[in-house]
């Protein structure tokens, strides 16, 4: 009987640890810098880079975040995290131009894309997608940071990004793959392919023949144009403003990404601490269920079936401690709430800010984008022309 | 008998007057239709000739193709090499010689209106050679032009991709028709920017100015495309000035190197990120001021008219940078780029 009454006492001792204790994560502050290439490339060697806006990955949002996650923020974020990227791969030397592109008309030497599969503060997390120009796929990789309270010290922001070492490992492996698996001759044939896939896209007659595709659907090359050929001369000038225009597009990013950060990263930091505060209180909500409802059990069995007072009292004091716990669980959750709805606010003014800077930064990209292929029309049709004299000269 | 011996030789007489007569009347005859297929050989000549002298085709209004006309001569000679091609239906590389001679021009030219036009051939196979002295006559010029227009134009411009298969099929027979007609379809109004429009809808006109062979042809739309570069570097520039200057006023926290735009990506090679970081913001603070403020060029830049984007770009920095030795650094990169620096 002594020891039924121990294991009582035992048991409620426990679930009251359970209950009560919180976990404490430690994290690192390790920060990974870029890694430059050793080798001094040349020029002509560096691979130009191209930056798809990331998807939102609303789709992939898990159901215990559906409510924490507000979509236009997602939205908002698809835009500032790969221009952040795009700038980490700039500064990294490794690379010839890096560009975000607006849209997936004008072919680079190596492209990126990215799913935002998580971001709420605390933790980023980027599914990464590289091919070349060629289609060839080099890897998808998952990425996920999960960043201490020193990243969002004033002093750090100052100079980074609080999820500055997501970007960094990015880039970082982009690095290595070239190195391993890259050679010079593939930089060659993948930045010829880019160029041909530019000109057959402004002079299809001239240049289609040049390129085909295999089975997989990569691109391979079937000959080249001589290196004088006047219309890829031409093609040459128009792709320089090509460039041109995706460089203004990056000017309407920089203004976006520079307009957004500041209430951004005020969002991030009170995310961050929601968050953090929002899965200790649900987790200790679920702890405290789990121990009062164990212990109400477990004094439910004592009271009923124990053979003396003693017992029958631990039982009965044993199950007002499981409700008690049961309770307070219920008052972690109402408190989890709280927080919860916080982070909706907190959210939903986000949103209002950053939505119309979207919107607008759309708009002014989809314009601008209007014009240039207005422009890129009559080119085609000139060189179209073009061709047919240079055709009829033969 | 007698009498009979008597009227013959009369008869004779007679039947010889006749003959006369009417070798006299089959003569004028062969004269006067030679005279309506001049217009067609000197339509097809005056291609050349409109371009070997551009006097000739001072009648039409604007002559706008003349100022793209390289050398009277080489394209003369290529007007001739397209017309005999297209004449034979395969092309002649060796007809492209610059060294063919008019007259070989003119033969060629009449081959290639044969092709085309059954009855214009006819009438010039003849009198091509001796209607090329009197292609003058700007009455003449009408028949041919117009039937060269018909068979030409709508092949070459319509536009649509059978007309332009067509047209680079038989460019080279059509050529000659094509400079010919079209042109003399065109109304000789167009300028470099309606050019293919005029071509296009062969409204009629100016009877030289249409007269262009395909390397003027493609001067021309090289002109264009180039005007196009000229529009859209304006445009592009006006645009990322306006957004640079939006971008700076936007805040100069820039995120470690948040640096808009490619001015960043030059700038130096940073080693690792927070302090490159640090660098890059640290310039982008100091650039907007400077943004704002134009320094004049050194007197020995020109006046940069003609720059490409790369030049541009490197006088626009230079003329905004307010550090004076970075500034005379910044135009002896210009100085470099564009040449300048180069004894002459």
């Amino acid at each position: 009987m002594k020891i039924k009454l121990k294991n009582l006492f035992g048991l409620i001792l426990l679930a009251s640890f359970a209950g009560a204790c919180a976990t404490h994560t430690v994290r690192s502050t390790n920060y990974t810098p870029i890694i430059q290439d050793t080798q001094n490339i040349p020029e002509d060697l560096l691979l130009d880079v191209g930056i798809a806006l990331f998807d939102p990955g609303l789709d992939e949002i898990k159901r215990s975040e559906e409510e924490t996650v507000n979509h236009e923020i997602r939205i908002a974020e698809s835009r500032y995290a790969p221009y952040l990227l795009a700038e980490t791969l700039q500064r990294s030397g490794n690379w010839g131009i890096v560009r975000l592109m607006p849209n997936d008309a004008s072919p680079m030497d190596v492209l990126l894309k990215g799913t935002i599969l998580q971001s709420n503060g605390e933790v980023m997390s980027i599914r990464v997608e590289v091919a070349d120009a060629s289609g060839k796929e080099w890897y998808t990789k998952d990425y996920e940071e999960e960043i201490s309270r020193f990243s969002y010290d004033p002093s750090e922001r100052q100079k980074n990004d609080p999820f500055q070492v997501i970007y960094n490992h990015i880039a970082n492996d982009l690095l290595v793959y070239r190195q391993r698996n890259v050679s010079e001759a593939d930089i060659t044939r993948i930045r010829t392919i880019s160029e041909m896939l530019f000109a057959k896209r402004f002079s299809p007659e001239a240049f289609s023949d040049y390129l085909t595709q295999n089975r997989r659907g990569n691109y391979q090359l079937l000959s080249l144009p001589a290196q004088s050929d006047p219309l890829l001369e031409r093609i040459r000038d128009i792709r320089e403003r090509d460039f041109m225009f995706i460089d203004t597009v990056q000017d309407y990013y920089a203004t976006y990404v520079r307009q957004m950060r500041l209430p951004y990263d005020s969002w991030r930091e009170q995310s961050y601490q929601e968050t953090i505060t929002l899965r200790e209180l649900r987790n200790s909500a679920r702890r405290r269920f789990i121990a009062g409802t164990a212990v109400v059990i477990g004094g439910l069995a004592a009271a009923t079936n124990g053979g003396n007072y003693a017992t029958q009292t631990g039982g009965a004091i044993g199950v007002g401690a499981g409700a008690y716990l049961i309770k307070s669980g219920f008052d972690k959750r109402a408190e989890a709430k709280i927080h919860m709805e916080a982070l909706e606010e907190l959210g939903q003014s986000l949103e209002n800010e950053v939505a119309p800077r979207v919107i607008n930064l759309e708009d002014r990209t989809i314009t601008l984008t209007g014009s240039v292929e207005e422009q890129y029309s009559q080119w085609r049709e000139i060189l179209a022309d073009l061709y047919t004299e240079d055709i009829g000269e033969l | 008998m007698k009498q009979t011996f008597s009227v013959l030789p009369r008869l004779i007489l007679l039947g010889g007057v006749s003959l006369s007569l009417l070798a006299c009347q089959s003569s004028s005859q062969s004269s006067s239709s030679s005279s309506p297929s001049m217009p067609s050989s000197s339509s097809s000549q005056s291609q050349s000739s409109s371009r070997s002298m551009p006097s000739a085709s001072s009648s039409s209004s604007s002559s706008p193709s003349s100022s793209g006309l390289p050398s009277s001569n080489s394209s003369a000679s290529q007007s001739s090499s397209a017309s005999s091609s297209g004449a034979q239906g395969d092309r002649s590389s060796d007809a492209s010689s610059s060294a063919a001679s008019q007259s070989s021009a003119s033969s060629s030219s009449t081959s290639g209106s044969q092709g085309q036009a059954a009855d214009s051939a006819s009438q010039t196979a003849g009198a091509g050679p001796t209607a090329a002295p009197t292609s003058g006559s700007g009455a003449s010029d009408s028949p041919g032009r117009d039937a060269g227009s018909q068979s030409r134009f709508p092949g070459q411009q319509s536009g649509a991709d059978g007309s332009r298969d067509s047209a680079t099929g038989d460019l080279n027979d059509g050529n000659q028709g094509s400079s010919s007609s079209g042109l003399g379809g065109a109304s000789g109004d167009y300028s470099l920017d309606t050019l293919p429009d005029g071509v296009l809808s062969g409204a009629g006109g100016g009877q030289s100015a249409g007269v262009m062979t395909a390397a003027e042809r493609a001067a021309v739309l090289d002109d264009r495309l180039r005007r196009g570069y000229e529009t859209f570097d304006g445009f592009i520039l006006s645009e990322r000035e306006r957004a640079q200057s939006e971008s700076n006023a936007a805040g100069s926290v820039a995120i470690g190197g948040s640096a808009g735009g490619g001015g960043g990506s030059n700038e130096g090679q940073p080693q690792t990120l927070p302090e490159s970081g640090v660098v890059v913001a640290s310039q982008q603070v100091s650039t907007p001021p400077a943004r704002t403020e134009s320094f004049p060029p050194p007197e020995d830049i020109p006046s940069g008219r003609d720059d490409d984007v790369v030049a541009r770009q490197l006088r626009e920095a230079a003329m905004s940078e307010p550090d004076p030795e970075l500034r005379e650094r910044m135009w002896d990169e210009y100085r470099n780029y564009t040449g300048l620096s180069e004894p002459q």
